[in-house]
């Protein structure tokens, strides 16, 4: 089984929350299989065990100040769809499951 | 007319020029040269309005110090309080930040203008600018041609001499390359320097944003503006911002320049002298080969790693707080989310994200994202090792010069591989920046490429400087 036939790809699509046609599944699962050969390189790297990984930056910290960082109104003003302070989502829970 | 940052501020410290009058030329001139398609939204009330404050201030002798009324555009990616920011996404067509981003409000405090939007590929995912939903941007140098990417309108506002200065933001070489490809002067400081608050996250262990400006100077002096660090991103480190633009060119200085051998290896003859050429006849340089040994898995890396970030990081775009919302009748939450990311997306973004969602998937976690985790280390040692020898690395910034429209657009991998020298510098977090080479046969600029250890911006611009005389000698010649 190909890792990108068109199940495999419309797994990936699900995960992604994308929709394609089966056209762009075609598509999709073509440019993916390209892509993932060129990838495959990285088959080839010795193993690198864990301890002699390079330490990245260490993460600095600071004090939790509260501070003022714009307005609720701002915040709701690009929202597709608001209503009074709250953002209007739509249906979350059916009338039967 | 002069694009340089230092006679511009010549001209308005001798009262030459007003803020005003170069905001109002540049505004003329993002007109005239607008088949270039190099901006999204322009900003001309405010920066009109800002000009006229910078005027007052400066003839108050209130001078804020040296981007003082200068005009800066600003990469579509990065917020800017009240003014349109889109990523070149049909997804955020008409998001309108609430807050600026740190470089941006930086920019303001220091005097500078927010002059407009400029066009990108969307989300800053390419390297052509043609995956923008607004269209691609043109090569100011051959409008046939592209301007590179992802800043693609970033460089070419600067290339056409519509303003001195602007900011894109650079994950695997979107500001080197587009700046080599326009013939201008571009920075990616090192990971960390400057803060990402309200940059659009793309690679988060990757994006940076940096300076573009008609030459060596102007570069380290917006650099400084925006440089240090900030509350708001934890992963922007506490370093000194150092006076970066008062770098002189001391040919005097012995310099030891690594040339690494994987970056010159299968060159054409014409970009091999490119690159040799300036660095063979520059007094006082130690030309030393190198070798940095995991090149070849840098792109594979870098796809991996950065797809993986941005599949996470694009996971936001819902429909529900901002941006588009595709809401069929009766559709439920979870239809509303796929029905407006398969609409808002561009086919590139749908493939990074695609190909980023693999790689964390269940299964195949170990062999990819591990994997080129492992290989990121090994190319940061690489570079170490390097450094050990030398002070910066040279090399050309891109394997071409600029490229036609739609040459690469059916072909993905022939598209990444055009970050082939800029990826590797990204995923190890240092400093590089591009300048200007000769001309090609076309009279295409080729750009160079310079790279010095984490935090030695210092070195970079010193060697950039001396760089910039010797290609400015030859041109002469060359001209």
């Amino acid at each position: 089984m190909s890792l990108v036939d068109p199940s495999s790809v419309r797994r990936i699509a699900h995960l992604s929350r994308l929709r394609f046609t089966d056209e762009e599944v075609e598509e999709y699962g073509t440019e993916l299989a390209k892509i993932l050969d060129h990838v495959a390189v990285l088959e080839t790297l010795p193993e690198v065990s864990g301890s002699e990984r390079v330490a990245c930056l260490a993460t600095p910290e600071r004090k939790d100040e509260v501070s003022q960082t714009g307005d609720a109104q701002q915040s709701l003003s690009n929202a597709p769809e608001h209503s009074g302070s709250y953002f209007r989502v739509p249906l979350v829970i059916g009338e039967e499951s | 007319m002069s694009n340089h940052l230092s006679e511009l501020r010549a001209d308005l410290d001798n009262g030459k020029t007003t803020s005003t009058s170069l905001v109002e030329g540049a505004l003329q001139s993002a007109q005239e040269q607008s088949q270039l398609n190099a901006f999204i939204s322009m900003n001309a009330d405010q920066a009109l309005a800002a000009a006229k404050t910078a005027d007052e201030e400066r003839a108050q002798g209130q001078v804020r110090g040296p981007l003082h009324g200068i005009p800066v555009a600003i990469k579509d990616n990065i917020c800017t309080q009240g003014l349109r920011t889109t990523c070149a996404s049909r997804f955020l067509e008409n998001f309108v930040p609430g807050y600026d981003a740190t470089v941006v409000s930086r920019l303001r405090q220091s005097g500078a203008i927010i002059f407009g939007k400029t066009n990108c590929d969307e989300f800053a995912m390419g390297s052509s600018n043609e995956n923008s939903a607004f269209g691609p941007v043109l090569n100011p140098h051959d409008l046939n041609c592209v301007p590179g990417g992802s800043s693609g309108g970033s460089a070419a506002v600067v290339a056409a001499k519509i303003v001195p200065l602007s900011l894109g933001s650079d994950t695997g070489g979107s500001v080197r390359q587009p700046a080599a490809l326009c013939g201008v002067v571009g920075v990616k400081p090192t990971y960390g320097r400057v803060s990402r608050n309200g940059l659009v996250a793309f690679g988060s262990s990757l994006d940076q944003v940096g300076p573009f400006a008609s030459d060596v100077v102007g570069a380290a002096t917006l650099l400084e503006a925006i440089a240090g660090p900030d509350p708001m991103d934890s992963t922007c480190a506490d370093r000194p911002t150092l006076a970066w633009s008062e770098v002189t060119v001391d040919d005097s200085q012995p310099v030891r320049v690594g040339l690494p051998r994987e970056y010159t290896e299968g060159l054409s003859e014409a970009a091999r002298s490119a690159l040799l050429e300036p660095l063979e006849a520059m007094d006082g340089v130690e030309l030393v080969e190198v070798s940095l040994p995991h090149t070849d898995f840098a792109i594979a890396t870098y796809y991996v790693l950065a797809s993986a970030e941005a599949s996470a990081n694009l996971a936001r775009y819902d429909g529900i707080r901002y941006g588009v919302r595709v809401q069929e009748p009766g559709a439920g939450l979870d239809e509303v989310y796929v029905a407006s990311r398969s609409q808002g997306f561009g086919p590139e973004v749908k493939r990074r994200i695609m190909l980023g969602t693999f790689a964390l998937s269940a299964g195949y976690y170990d062999a990819y994202y591990a994997k080129a985790c492992q290989a990121r280390d090994a190319i940061r040692k690489d570079f170490e090792d390097a450094f050990a020898q030398v002070d910066v690395l040279a090399s050309l910034t891109a394997p071409s010069t600029a490229f036609e429209l739609g040459s690469k657009t059916n072909d993905p991998i022939s598209m990444y591989l055009s970050d082939i020298f800029t990826v590797p510098a990204s995923l190890a977090g240092l400093p590089a920046m591009s300048l200007p080479g000769r001309l090609d046969a076309r009279g295409l600029p080729w750009g160079l490429q310079v790279l010095a250890p984490h935090w030695e911006e210092s070195a970079m611009f010193r060697f950039a400087a001396r760089l910039e005389a010797q290609v400015a000698r030859q041109r002469g010649e060359q001209q």
